[in-house]
């Protein structure tokens, strides 16, 4: 019978098992491209997304030996990642940043005969225009299909100000697809 | 009823790519966030401490009463001193330190304390057989006083006294000022001899023994012995003098 292995540590942190790597690993791989998503619509960069989801494994990867459930993986996974974007939000210098929401390189809209391209960027435009946790709400209440409460417990806020949040975001975002072609969303849906 | 929202949240979502994360890497990154946490940890921690050395020590420098008494390096007096007082002053002081106004009742009490004092003081240290006045003290706000004359084998001199406290002692720069010593007990003596060299006419030209001290209660005492030129000085030695020094606490 051999004695089972020493525990690894990583240089400047506190020993964990080997387990809790792979375990990690495995998580990393898997989530990844679903963290990637929930991180491009709540910033709206690919660039910053990327940065994000990244800054959110080395917190995730600090906090790992006490995530034993696995199931509990991928929310307390979301709910890092809204907290790393939360702060990246209060920055001085993202503060004082402005995107004029004018990129040279995309299609303009009444060149693109679909008119899906045009819906993305009215989308991605009215996001942009809504506060953060308002947009947060949204997200994770409309497209990571979060119940009220789940999205309150993320948010660490009561669920009547999820719902209010939820409301608003979503009333702003009709009223950003209001004026769009009906072929487009047609198209969209189908 | 949200579900074209959530189509078109989706369709936006689809356009981010995966991000490429190394999972190594990413461990690798957050055993240096980390290290450098806990170092920023450490030296917060190692200036609060040299803060907190660093007020001690200057409390300590700005409070040396707090650090024990002196010891004396210089003393050449042989004869026994009264120990230092290790009570408090007994008049208020404010919060900043500075000694209030001695009132009324604390000077009734003070007076007939040092006019014992000094009388004990006469009967230890002046030879056997010398008559003295009685020294009562008067008294103000700041400080006590007395005169009086000692009657020794020749005829009679003076004495005069000032006992105060907690307002300096000028250090004597003068010629005469002939001894500069630290008593075994803390007190720093200021010697001093001198006769009238140029008397004022009419007047008889005296001379004078005495002394400044700084007790290290903060007790500051002026002594003088004076004289006429014209008998020969009374027979205490300048330790006897400086003996006295140590009497008085204010």
């Amino acid at each position: 019978m051999q004695p089972p292995a020493p525990a690894p540590c990583v240089r400047g942190m506190s020993p964990r098992d080997r387990s809790d790597d792979e375990r990690f690993h495995v998580f990393a791989t898997r989530s990844t491209a679903s963290l990637t998503r929930l991180a491009y619509l709540l910033c709206g960069d690919q660039h910053l997304a990327h940065d994000l989801v990244q800054t959110c494994l080395i917190r995730l990867y600090q906090a790992w030996p006490k995530v034993r459930d696995k199931n509990a993986a991928d929310p307390y996974a979301r709910k890092v990642l809204l907290r790393c974007w939360l702060n990246e939000r209060r920055r001085p210098w993202r503060r004082a940043e402005a995107r004029d929401g004018y990129v040279p390189d995309t299609p303009a809209p009444q060149r693109d005969p679909a008119g899906v391209v045009h819906l993305k960027e009215v989308i991605r435009v009215a996001l942009a225009k809504l506060p953060p946790r308002q947009r947060a709400a949204v997200v994770l209440r409309y497209w990571s299909q979060h119940t009220v409460t789940e999205t309150a417990a993320i948010l660490r806020c009561s669920e009547g100000n999820v719902k209010s949040q939820s409301a608003r975001g979503l009333a702003a975002l009709r009223t950003a697809l209001a004026g769009l072609d009906a072929e487009a969303l047609e198209e969209l849906n189908s | 009823m949200t579900d074209d929202i959530t189509r078109v949240l989706a369709a936006l979502a689809d356009e981010a790519h995966p991000a490429p994360v190394d999972s190594h890497t990413v461990i690798q990154l957050a055993a240096a966030h980390t290290r450098a946490r806990r170092a920023v940890y450490t030296a917060a921690f190692a200036t609060l401490v040299a803060i907190g050395a660093l007020t001690v020590a200057i409390g300590a420098v700005r409070d040396p009463t707090a650090t024990g008494p002196a010891t004396s390096t210089t003393s050449t007096t042989s004869k026994t001193s009264t120990p230092a007082p290790t009570t408090k002053p007994t008049s208020p002081t404010s919060d900043e330190g500075i000694r209030q106004p001695a009132t009324p009742e604390e000077n009734a009490v003070r007076k007939p304390r040092l006019q014992a004092d000094i009388i004990a003081a006469f009967d230890r240290i002046l030879p056997a057989g010398w008559d003295h006045s009685t020294f009562g003290f008067g008294c103000d706000q700041t400080g006590c006083w007395t005169d009086g004359d000692i009657i020794d084998d020749i005829g009679n001199f003076n004495i005069h006294v000032y006992v105060g406290k907690d307002f300096g002692q000028s250090p004597c720069m003068a010629p005469s000022c002939v001894r500069r010593e630290t008593l075994p007990d803390g007190t720093e003596v200021s010697f001093f001899k001198n006769t009238d060299d140029d008397p004022i006419p009419g007047m008889e030209p005296m001379e004078r023994r005495g002394f400044s001290a700084l007790r290290p209660d903060g007790t500051d005492v002026h002594f003088t012995a004076e004289w006429p030129t014209s008998r020969e000085a009374p027979a205490v030695t300048d330790d006897e003098w400086i003996e006295f020094a140590t009497v008085f606490t204010y």
